[in-house]
């Protein structure tokens, strides 16, 4: 596990990011940042140096999955792993995700243990 | 407007028997027609009195519905937005109150463990073997230990309490969303008293999704509403599968 990577963590619910935040942490993450919109995190996104982009979808202003498609579509950003934590739940919105390139998608509410796993997943694949 | 109707089919019969009865002079007979001619124009009175009631009623039942829709508009909805948002902030301060007691304890317990961890194997060693050296070193170390591992539980236990009481919140927004709940349910009622005056029955609506856009999101699915969406984790794993993921 590598423990200096970089997350952004974008929901636009404090009390979610966090927890998102915490539970990373916990994994020993300790390099996290917040951002409340796609419109706040694709700055960030573009002026920093993250290794991994956590989601939410319904935002609103810049809603997850257009955060998604922005990032594969910036040649820097491309191949930055982004995991979807998400209460939309309709089968045709992750297709949707899975073509937009999504690398992991939880459903709200779920499990620290849940986290742990897809994260492991991801970076496995690197 | 109810049309005038005919005089002759109303009155003609009588008025005709009225006439004879009066032309041969037949008295009894006379007055008996009068009176039924009386009754009649009663009853009829009657009738009209009792629909001018009727359209009195509608106008006053209609007069009382825009009054409602007036409050609703003016005062209820208006005040159900504010009663929302204060019980979406008692939520919200609930949980960062919540999360400010779980990071505060978390550090406590992960110092308590990780110190009780190096212990157990310097006990474990002196069990195997007493030396003065190792117990003299060891004491301290233990009696700190139990200091710290008191103090430290104690400020979790007061942690774990007030986690307990942050959740006190949920029974003040309950009661907020129950009473929103029940204005909604008389706006649904009034809005459809309206749709009925004007002609159309909220009975006979299509009962399909909103037409929402899926890229912008709809929201926690809710049961007995959302269709097609999974339920669980497991559901989304099989169906990312299933694209190959």
């Amino acid at each position: 596990m590598n423990a200096n990577l970089k997350f952004l963590v974008v929901d636009d619910f404090s009390t979610m990011r966090r927890i998102v935040k915490n539970l990373l942490q916990e994994l020993g993450y300790a390099k996290v940042e917040e951002a409340d919109d796609g419109t706040t995190a694709l700055p960030m996104l573009k002026a920093g140096d993250f290794d991994f982009l956590i989601t939410d979808w319904n935002m609103p202003s810049m809603p997850g999955l257009e955060l998604l498609k922005q990032v594969r579509a910036d040649p820097k950003l491309a191949k930055m792993p982004v995991l979807m934590v998400t209460a939309e739940a309709k089968r045709e919105q992750i297709v949707e995700a899975a073509q937009a390139g999504v690398s992991g998608y939880i459903i709200k509410p779920f499990t620290a243990q849940t986290l742990s796993e897809k994260l492991a997943k991801i970076l496995q694949k690197g | 407007m109810k049309a005038e109707p005919d005089m002759r089919a109303e009155w003609g019969e009588l008025f005709g028997s009225l006439a004879s009865a009066f032309a041969v002079g037949n008295r009894d007979n006379f007055v008996e027609i009068l009176d039924r001619i009386a009754e009649a124009r009663g009853q009829s009175l009657y009738q009209e009195v009792r629909e001018a009631s009727g359209r009195l009623r509608d106008a006053l039942d209609q007069f009382q519905l825009n009054s409602r829709l007036a409050t609703l508009a003016g005062k209820d909805v208006p005040d159900a937005r504010v009663r929302l948002d204060h019980a979406l902030k008692l939520a919200e301060d609930g949980a960062h109150r919540t999360l400010d007691l779980v990071e505060r304890s978390c550090p406590l317990a992960n110092n308590v463990a990780r110190e009780a961890a190096s212990l157990v194997s310097t006990v474990g060693a002196l069990r195997e073997r007493v030396t003065l050296a190792v117990l003299v070193d060891a004491l301290p170390r233990i009696h700190d230990f139990l200091a710290v591992a008191q103090r430290d539980s104690e400020a979790v236990r007061a942690n774990l309490t007030d986690v307990l009481m942050a959740q006190s919140s949920q029974d003040l927004s309950g009661q907020i969303i129950r009473g929103v709940i029940t204005l909604v349910g008389e706006v649904e009622s009034t809005l459809g008293q309206l749709a009925l005056l004007a002609g159309h029955d909220p009975a006979d609506v299509n009962k399909t999704d909103a037409p929402t856009s899926s890229s912008q999101g709809f929201g926690p699915a809710v049961p007995g509403l959302t269709n097609g969406a999974v339920s669980e984790q497991n559901d989304v794993d099989a169906l990312l599968a299933d694209l190959g993921m």
